[in-house]
């Protein structure tokens, strides 16, 4: 019933105009998602609202996918939820894959976009009971269990991994804090009250950090050398063996993560990172070109996107920025989402069910068609390409929020981003803990509200108690592990 | 479409220029430049909607002949866009969608100014009400219920509202001087993670404007215990005010739009007309008005600053009870 609606040429002809424009509003550093979808909002609302739907779920699609381009090419995210993609993906580039990264990105997005809809389409109202039983003390746990993960994040060097999660922690604690109502360490500045932006952030840590560092050895040579076909896109079997398992993790991950109120794709990116590695047989490659590392996230990412999709329509609370601009969409067409959205506007509903599948397989033609043109990008000589890239972080961080504080943290940021990679510390572990210290502490503190103060809260709520326990595993079990290793060790010392 | 929308403003633009160079010594016409619409929030919110529905009919109906460009200033819980706005003083090409932060912001010190000494109030459109909602397993279904259970176990029920020292927070607090109860009020970071966390039966009620739980309402999932407005909304008339229960007091969040200070008269004449024009739109009134449940309104000039200064005495308190001001 919905294909009959979503595939006349009009309306695909808008799936592939909101994919196209998508990527390359995603590839810009700044203008994501949210922007994104609220930028073209306007200009459906002339449309019917099934093709206007399509082509802002087409866009959705094409923006989340165009961040990830840039974070694989120049280590510069074009939008939140591709950071994590910079740790692989552009390794992989430096590599001279850069194809198999951006194509196995467009399969992991493609496959858990997929499912995602198909899980949408059959058990929506279940999981959106199942989103609702997550309250404070449930998003606590989570994000606690995310933040334990860190370590993984870092490599080698477990304790320069936790301090740049605590310099994290820190810059999370910048800008109003809800509870109290006082904005912390923002010296009276407007700009600070807000908190840390992530993005600005995450454009220098990487872009530009990547650029000064690179510039120290800088040649006139091409990251790139040789011919790039469409052949060389396309993951070998050895890449896709790997990635395999990585992209169903990821799928079932986000779309999990997706469903909660306010944690969304960027979350279920890093979530996904860290379970990657994690089960990884060699954990050992992870930062140094991966596949599964770029293949999980930007799974997990797609299907987060859709999965938040459902508390928007069964119950009317949007689960992401985007999501809530695009409910502000429906209402503009004289529709309420909600519980009742199912039954009162059915064509509706299926139509839009019917738009994501259009909208992903379109992303798959014209993704795998493109990236042998954006992966040329990187066969301009170095000394050219990092003055671009500069140009590209600058107004990144600008359009943000047509800001110029934005570009001046961006600007500080790239100097630690520089230094921090001269000096082993992970900005990875950073971005983490700004992502997830906010919600963590917010979660934490509305809990104690709740519970007076009383930790018990925790540990007496199912879900809640296994994700403590895991937490606390997560952190117990590799001290334990060390301490085993090192009594072993004296034991066989002892023993010579 | 694009292309010819385009064609249109420059042919639009070309004229004014003719126009305006043949007349050089009449009175400036406005708007004669592009004109910024600053929203001091983040796209997707309540006062982003607002103005992109404003602008929306007013591009639709052409009643702006030069575009219209919507910015969104976001921060510091709209301390960034106001003061962008403040410092445009005089400036008749910049106009921000307003929310009761341009009387409020003064009193806490995060703005410089308020609607008196800093702004030019162009129109007050509407008034959005507040509500206590609780979630349909509740064994609360009346505010009577609400208030004996509170009493009962005074400091022991939840309840949830956008962010700390805001109009949710204020009208918690209210509710609980004029019921003589004490609450937990838990602060979150959006009506929607208030709207899941009641649903989820995580807090006891929520602070609710009408249309972040008017989908839950109608799904019969949630139910509004009282509204704290002077009489019922039309449009929900089943929800009983506080008053008439015997918890008086009254709160409500005010939407308009402001210029800076020293804005032109004509400026300001035009956008008066403008908005009378959009808030007497069909499109308006169904889309805007009804489908947020809020109460219309098109006060200008001395009547909409004499409701601003009601407001400033009525914060003054309450933000000083709740610890706000410090000095």
């Amino acid at each position: 019933m919905g294909f009959s609606v979503a595939l006349t040429p009009f309306n695909l002809l808008m799936a592939t105009c909101g994919v196209f424009v998508g990527i390359l509003i995603g590839a810009l550093p700044g203008i994501g998602p949210p922007s994104g979808v609220a930028l073209l909002l306007p200009l459906t609302f002339g449309m019917e609202p099934t093709s206007g739907i399509i082509m802002l779920a087409a866009l959705y699609a094409g923006t989340m996918y165009g961040g990830t381009i840039t974070s694989v090419l120049i280590n510069t995210p074009g939008e939140s939820a591709s950071v994590v993609t910079c740790l692989d993906g552009y390794q992989m580039a430096l590599q001279g894959r850069a194809g198999p990264a951006l194509g196995i990105a467009a399969i992991g997005s493609f496959i858990a976009g997929t499912v995602g809809v198909i899980l949408l389409m059959l058990v929506s109202p279940a999981l959106a009971k199942w989103s609702l039983s997550f309250g404070p003390p449930e998003t606590f746990a989570l994000m606690l269990l995310g933040l334990t993960t860190v370590t993984l994040l870092t490599g080698d060097n477990a304790l320069k991994g936790y301090i740049s999660m605590v310099l994290g922690l820190m810059l999370a604690m910048v800008g109003f804090d809800i509870i109290s109502g006082d904005a912390r360490y923002a010296f009276g500045i407007p700009e600070m009250m807000d908190g840390m932006d992530f993005l600005p952030v995450a454009i220098g840590l990487f872009g530009l950090g990547e650029v000064l560092a690179g510039a120290e050895m800088a040649t006139g040579n091409a990251i790139l050398q040789g011919r790039y076909g469409l052949r060389d896109v396309m993951p070998s079997a050895r890449d896709w063996a790997r990635s395999r398992w990585a992209i169903v993790r990821g799928t079932v991950l986000g779309f999990s993560v997706g469903l909660l109120p306010g944690a969304g794709p960027t979350v279920a990116s890093f979530l996904s990172y860290t379970v990657e590695k994690k089960v990884s047989k060699h954990p050992q490659e992870f930062g140094k070109g991966a596949i599964e590392g770029v293949a999980g996230p930007e799974s997990a990412n797609n299907s987060a996107a859709i999965g938040a999709m459902v508390p928007m329509l069964t119950l009317g609370i949007p689960g992401s920025a985007t999501t809530a601009i695009m409910l502000g969409g429906l209402m503009m067409w004289g529709l309420r989402p909600g519980p009742m959205l199912f039954e009162k506007n059915p064509e509706f509903v299926w139509g839009l069910i019917a738009s994501q599948y259009i909208a992903n397989v379109m992303l798959l033609i014209l993704s795998t068609a493109f990236i042998p043109l954006f992966v040329r990008a990187l066969r301009i000589p170095y000394t050219i390409l990092m003055p671009l890239i500069i140009v590209f972080c600058i107004t990144g961080a600008y359009s943000l929020k047509n800001n110029v504080w934005d570009v001046g943290q961006m600007l500080v940021f790239g100097v630690l981003g520089y230094a921090m990679k001269k000096l082993g510390y992970s900005p990875a572990a950073l971005v983490l803990a700004l992502v997830l210290g906010p919600l963590a502490e917010r979660a934490l503190r509305q809990s104690l509200i709740i519970s007076d103060a009383g930790l018990g809260i925790f540990f007496l709520r199912p879900i809640s108690a296994v994700l403590m326990v895991a937490a606390l595993a997560a952190v117990a079990v590799p001290v334990v592990r060390a301490i085993h290793a090192a009594s072993r060790r004296r034991h066989a010392a002892a023993g010579d | 479409m694009l292309a010819l929308r385009l064609l249109s403003v420059s042919v639009v633009s070309a004229a004014l220029l003719l126009a305006s160079s043949g007349n050089v010594l009449a009175q400036a016409k406005y708007p004669s430049k592009t004109v910024e619409v600053v929203v001091p929030y983040a796209p997707g919110g309540g006062t982003d909607n607002l103005m992109r529905m404003i602008t929306g009919i007013m591009d639709e109906n052409k009643w702006a002949p030069v575009p219209m460009n919507v910015n969104n200033r976001a921060g510091g819980s709209g301390a960034v866009g106001f003061s962008y706005l403040i410092n445009k003083k005089g400036d008749s090409h910049v106009v921000a969608g307003a929310t009761p932060m341009i009387v409020s912001g003064k009193i806490e010190g995060r703005l410089p100014g308020n609607h008196r000494d800093s702004m030019t109030i162009l129109m007050i459109v509407a008034i959005d009400e507040l509500m206590l909602s609780v979630r349909n397993e509740s064994p609360f279904k009346t505010i009577d219920d609400f208030v004996n259970a509170a009493r009962a176990r005074p400091g022991m029920l939840t309840v949830g509202g956008t962010a700390t020292y805001s109009e949710d927070h204020i009208f918690t607090h209210l509710f609980e001087q004029a019921a003589k109860i004490k609450v937990k009020y838990v602060p979150f970071n959006s009506g929607g993670e208030v709207t899941a966390a009641l649903m989820g039966g995580h807090i006891d009620a929520g602070v609710m404007n009408p249309n972040e739980i008017v989908a839950q309402i109608e799904a019969k999932k949630a139910t509004n215990l009282a509204v704290a407005a002077r009489k019922r909304m039309t449009d929900a008339a089943d929800v009983p005010t506080f008053a008439e229960k015997g918890y008086e007091f009254y709160w409500e969040q005010m939407r308009g739009v402001v210029g800076p200070a020293d804005m032109a008269p004509e400026a300001v004449a035009w956008w008066q007309d403008a908005l009378r024009k959009v808030t007497a739109n069909k499109k308006w009134q169904e889309l805007y008005i009804k489908r947020n449940l809020l109460t219309p309104t098109a006060w200008v000039g001395e009547e909409a600053n004499k409701y601003l200064d009601g407001l400033i005495g009525k914060y003054e308190s309450a933000l000083g009870a709740l610890g706000a001001l410090k000095k």
